[in-house]
This record gives structure tokens, C-alpha cells and sequence, in this order.
């Protein structure tokens, strides 16, 4: 049997053929706009990926050996996409990818302990909140949302980190209230109801969600942060009742800005009609939802290969936010069905590995944090790949791992940092108790 | 448009990236690490008045007071879901004791045993004299202090 580590060696060759033989199709396909030297992003990724496993063997030797090759496949499909839309990008992105292993190091040597995260619960959240509202306060707007703070030539978009922050907070809350919330409820007309004191946090998250909505204007990360609430509720509870209860909340509060606030309204008209000529020229209307939808169907079930689908006509792009918020309408028109279906697999193993961690925790916060950050990576796969294919409403937020973006990679990195030191103290505590059972 | 190499190279990438996905899936289904433990949840809750974990047959763990503020000596609490010793409300055992912190050990069933933690308190939890690092197995008869306040683990 192959101890964990090996394994993950091993499972990281057929993801380093896989992003070769990626590099080596988008070369041959655009020879004309493409340098040999470019290649050498690709080899950058490689050597990284080696450099990250090595640490994982010295600092992690325990932990689940499927999460970090898993996390190098989503990169590899990420960076060959950006580098068949521009090399230039690739090689930001291949620098990002230095950053976010520093992140994930340092992450991995400061939270030897996660524990430390549970006790500073507090400053963790009023963290969060600021970076929430860092944006508004300063910066710009990006596709009519606020999300980004500019410091100097650096752009960050500080939900991404926030994100973590407010996972951290509710897994930390729910660890130390979760015995009080069951059993002081109330029972009315055979309807379990949270004890009162317990409305006012819940309100406050329930703020935090329409904040994010009304003032930063977005859709996604709201969705992304009530919804992993709701199901860190629901695992320290077991009761269905308070996820009803909090999603009819949400779908009021949803229902009633989107009349009101002209921005949510917006998108929602275009999420119904996105083939809609008058909507598809109007300013800020369904181009780019509908280009999404061409460059999908226009790759079949095979797709039409590396380099193959048209992104720019002319020099005048075709498919807006190609790099960021388009690039799996990208991948499924150049790598087709099989590919898309083979990239939501591997979210789908990685999530399973995600629960499995939070399964085999052993404290109550643990398990918290490991389902919490699991959710919140689901849910945004989910609030992206179904805003471009139209399941929901399409709001900006990146695909975990292949978007380009800085403050993405380094957030996704971290996350998986925390993940992977609860699996180590997990899985080492599991060998140490096993053997005495 | 077509070379036949390009077409190659994307049905070797899509090969790779499915190769991949089968061992993961197969590898990790194999993985024995906790998969006979997989169904047990110390998020159990207490509510639905069972049993939360499999404890040996006819046990019944319990924490009696030897020293303490708040309770008679001799009383005893429940450990069927774990129990929260601390100075403040969220704990379900309140510890008055000047040398406790808010919250300040745990007890949490695993498999067939219970594990004392203490949780980062500020003058720590002793285990029969010992100070309490890392999760500790209770065996009956176990002496657990805080400060002044004094348990005895039995099953």
C-alpha cells in the first residue's frame, strides 16, 4: 500500500502529462501568435506544483493525498485556457501561482493549530466586515458591482479573502452554540424554531448577505456566503426547519431589492431573455451571456480543439470576460462536453474529498470549518458555471482555480491550506486511535 | 485548421484528465484511513434523546462532581454527546472557579472512548495530575482538574 504522500506523487504525473499536452496543442494551433519561450510558463507550473508537494511531505505527511493533485489538474486546465488567450496572461498568472503557494505555506506554518482560528473568532469577522466594505468606501467599479480596492498598479478584490474570513466566523459561532440552538427551540404548529437570542446573530448574518447585495452589488458572493451559513446551520443542527426558515429569508430579501434596486432588476431580465435582440444590444445587456452560449454550443461534444474557438474578431473581443467569468464557456467550446463534464467531475471529486475531511475531523469546529470552506468553494462553482449556462443569474465571481485572477488564486490556495491541515490532524489522530482499537 | 497533431494532443489531454478522475475516484474509494468510522459524528444532536455514538454495550460515561461551586459532590453528568466545561454560558458544566477560562476543556466521544481537550485555557486542565496536551483517552477512575474543581471520569 502506497503511503499518502507517494500517491500523491503519483497522482500528480497524469496531471502533468495532461497540462503538457495542453501547452503543446494550443503551440501547434497558434503557431503564428505564439513564442517557443512561452512554453516555459507551462514548465513554471510544473516545477510548482513539485515544490508544493515537497512541502506538503515535510510540514502536512498525513494529510489527504487527493486534494492537492485535484487542485493542480483545475490549475493546469486554468493556466492552458489563459495561455491559449494570451501568453501574456499566463505568465501573470504562473507569477500568481508563486504567491499563492507563499500564501499556502505560510498558512500551513502559521495554523499549525486551527484551533488558534476558533479563539480569534471575533477579530476574524470584524476583519471580514471591513474588507467587505473596504470597496465601496475606495474603490472601483467593475461590471457595476463594487469589489475592488487599487493599490498602486495592483488591483485585489478583498471578498475573496473575506470569504474565508466569514466561514471562519460561522464555524466558529456554530461550534460554541449549536448545543443551545437545539435544545432550547421552540415547537409551533409542529415548526422547530431557533430559541429568540439566536435570531439576532442570524439577522446579523442575514444583514451582512443584503449588504453585500445592495451597497457592493453582489449577487454572487451573497449567495456564496448565506448559502454556506445555511448549510453549516443545517450540519450543526439537523434541523431542516432553520434552513427553511433562512432561505425564505434570503428569497424575500432577494425578491424585494430586485424591485427595488435597479441593478439586480437588471439582471434578472437578462438571466430570462438572454436571446432577446433588445437586451442583447443594449448597453450592459446579454452579450455577453449570449456569446457564452454560442461559444458552448459551438464546440459540440468534442470540441472544436485548442486555439479553435473565436474569442476576438479582428482584434475587437467577441467574448467578454474571457479570462475571467467566460472562461468555462471557453473550455467547453474548445475542449467540448467531454471536457466541461470532465472538469466539473474533478470540482465534484474535490468537494467529495472536502466533506470526507470534515467527516473524519474530530472536533466540532473542525468539521465546521472543513464542511463550511467545502461549501462555500461549491457554491461558487455553482454560482458561475450556472450564471453562464443560465441556471441562475450570471454574476461576476472567478472559477476556483482556472480564472485568472490574483486575489482568487491566493483566497482558493489558503482555503486548501486550512483543509489540509484539519485532514493531517485528522487523518495522523484516525492512524494513533486506530492502532489502539 | 485541422492538424492532425493538434487533435491529438486534445484527445491526450481529455484521456489524461479522465485517467485522472477514474484512479481518484477508484484510489480514494480504497482508502481506508476513517472509512470504518465514516458514519460517526460528534455533531450529533442531543435533542433526539439517542445514544449519539456507539459506545461498548451497557456503558453509561459519566462525569461525578468530587470538588466543585456550583454542584453537590456526588452528582453526576451525562457524557453521552460530549460534554463543554467552561466559566460561561455556552458550557454545559459551569465551572466557578476563578482559574477557569469561558470555555475551557471539552470531552468528545470517539468511537469507543472519550477524549479530554483542553481548549487553549489559560491554566490548563490536568488529567490525574498531569497537564491535559492534545486530546487524552479517559479511562474510569480518571481524575480531571481545573484549578480547584475536581471530576472524576466514570463509565
Amino acid at each position: 500500500m502506497l503511503s499518502a504522500r507517494n500517491r500523491e506523487l503519483l497522482g500528480l504525473v497524469p496531471v502533468a502529462l495532461a497540462t503538457a499536452a495542453g501547452f503543446a496543442g494550443v503551440l501547434i494551433a497558434r503557431e503564428a501568435q505564439v513564442n517557443d519561450l512561452t512554453v516555459t510558463y507551462g514548465a513554471m507550473f510544473l516545477v510548482l506544483c513539485l515544490v508544493g508537494h515537497l512541502f506538503i511531505r515535510w510540514r502536512l505527511p498525513d494529510a489527504d493525498p487527493y486534494i492537492y493533485p485535484l487542485t493542480a489538474s483545475l490549475a493546469g486546465i486554468g493556466i492552458v485556457t489563459i495561455y491559449r488567450i494570451d501568453p501574456e496572461l499566463a505568465r501573470e498568472q504562473a507569477q500568481w501561482f508563486v504567491i499563492a503557494l507563499i500564501a499556502f505555506m505560510a498558512t500551513v506554518v502559521l495554523v499549525r493549530d486551527i484551533s488558534i482560528l476558533e479563539r480569534y473568532r471575533y477579530s476574524i469577522a470584524i476583519g471580514a466586515f471591513i474588507l467587505l466594505m473596504l470597496p465601496r468606501l475606495t474603490g472601483g467599479v467593475v461590471n457595476g458591482a463594487y469589489l475592488q480596492i487599487n493599490i498602486g498598479p495592483l488591483s485585489f478584490q478583498p471578498t475573496e479573502i473575506a470569504k474565508l474570513a466569514i466561514v471562519i466566523f460561522i464555524a466558529a459561532y456554530l461550534a460554541e452554540t449549536r448545543e443551545i440552538l437545539v435544545t432550547q427551540e421552540r415547537r409551533f404548529l409542529g415548526i422547530s424554531f431557533p430559541p429568540l437570542g439566536f435570531f439576532g446573530p442570524m439577522i446579523v448574518i442575514w444583514a451582512m448577505a443584503m449588504i453585500m447585495l445592495v451597497f457592493i452589488r453582489d449577487l454572487g458572493s451573497a449567495v456564496m456566503f448565506f448559502g454556506a451559513f445555511l448549510a453549516l446551520l443545517y450540519v450543526a443542527t439537523g434541523r431542516l426547519s432553520y434552513v427553511v426558515l433562512g432561505l425564505a429569508m434570503f428569497i424575500f430579501g432577494f425578491e424585494f431589492f430586485s424591485q427595488t434596486v435597479g441593478h439586480i432588476q437588471a439582471r434578472a431580465d437578462i438571466w430570462h431573455h438572454p436571446l432577446d435582440p433588445a437586451l442583447y444590444h443594449a448597453e450592459g445587456g446579454s452579450y455577453q451571456i449570449a456569446q457564452g452560449l454560442f461559444t458552448m454550443s459551438d464546440g459540440g461534444v468534442l470540441g472544436s480543439g485548442f486555439g479553435q474557438s473565436l474569442i476576438r474578431v479582428g482584434g475587437d473581443p467577441i467574448l467578454p470576460a474571457v479570462q475571467t467569468d467566460s472562461i468555462y464557456a471557453l473550455f467547453t467550446g474548445e475542449a467540448g462536453l467531454i471536457g466541461a463534464i470532465g472538469l466539473l467531475l474533478l470540482y465534484l471529486v474535490f468537494i467529495e474529498r472536502g466533506l470526507k475531511t470534515a467527516m473524519i475531523a474530530r472536533d466540532a469546529f473542525s468539521k465546521l470549518l472543513a464542511t463550511g470552506l467545502t461549501f462555500v468553494f461549491a457554491l461558487q462553482v455553482f454560482v458561475i458555471v450556472g450564471g453562464v449556462t443560465t441556471v441562475i443569474p450570471l454574476t461576476g465571481v472567478t472559477l476556483p482555480f482556472v480564472s485568472y485572477g490574483g486575489s482568487s488564486i491566493v483566497a482558493n490556495f489558503i482555503l486548501i491550506a486550512l483543509l489540509m491541515v484539519i485532514s493531517d490532524n485528522a487523518r495522523r489522530e484516525d492512524a494513533e486511535i486506530g492502532g489502539v482499537i | 485548421m485541422d492538424d492532425p497533431i493538434a487533435v491529438a494532443l486534445k484527445f491526450a489531454f481529455l484521456l489524461l484528465l479522465f485517467l485522472f478522475i477514474v484512479w481518484v475516484v477508484r484510489s480514494s474509494s480504497r482508502d481506508l484511513v476513517g472509512s470504518d468510522r465514516a458514519d460517526f459524528d460528534p455533531l450529533l444532536d442531543p435533542g433526539e434523546g439517542q445514544a449519539p455514538i456507539d459506545l461498548k454495550r451497557g456503558v453509561k460515561p459519566r462525569l461525578v462532581v468530587v470538588a466543585a461551586q456550583r454542584y453537590d459532590t456526588g452528582s453526576s453528568f451525562d457524557l453521552l454527546g460530549g460534554l463543554l466545561l467552561g466559566r460561561d454560558k455556552p458550557a454545559e458544566v459551569i465551572v466557578e472557579d476563578v482559574f477557569a477560562s469561558a470555555r475551557h476543556a471539552r470531552i468528545t466521544p470517539r468511537g469507543p472512548y472519550n477524549f479530554l481537550e483542553d481548549l487553549g485555557s489559560t491554566n490548563g486542565t490536568y488529567l490525574n495530575g498531569t497537564r491535559v496536551e492534545g486530546p487524552q483517552r479517559l479511562t474510569p477512575g480518571d481524575k480531571i482538574t481545573i484549578g480547584d474543581t475536581e471530576f472524576r471520569y466514570e463509565e
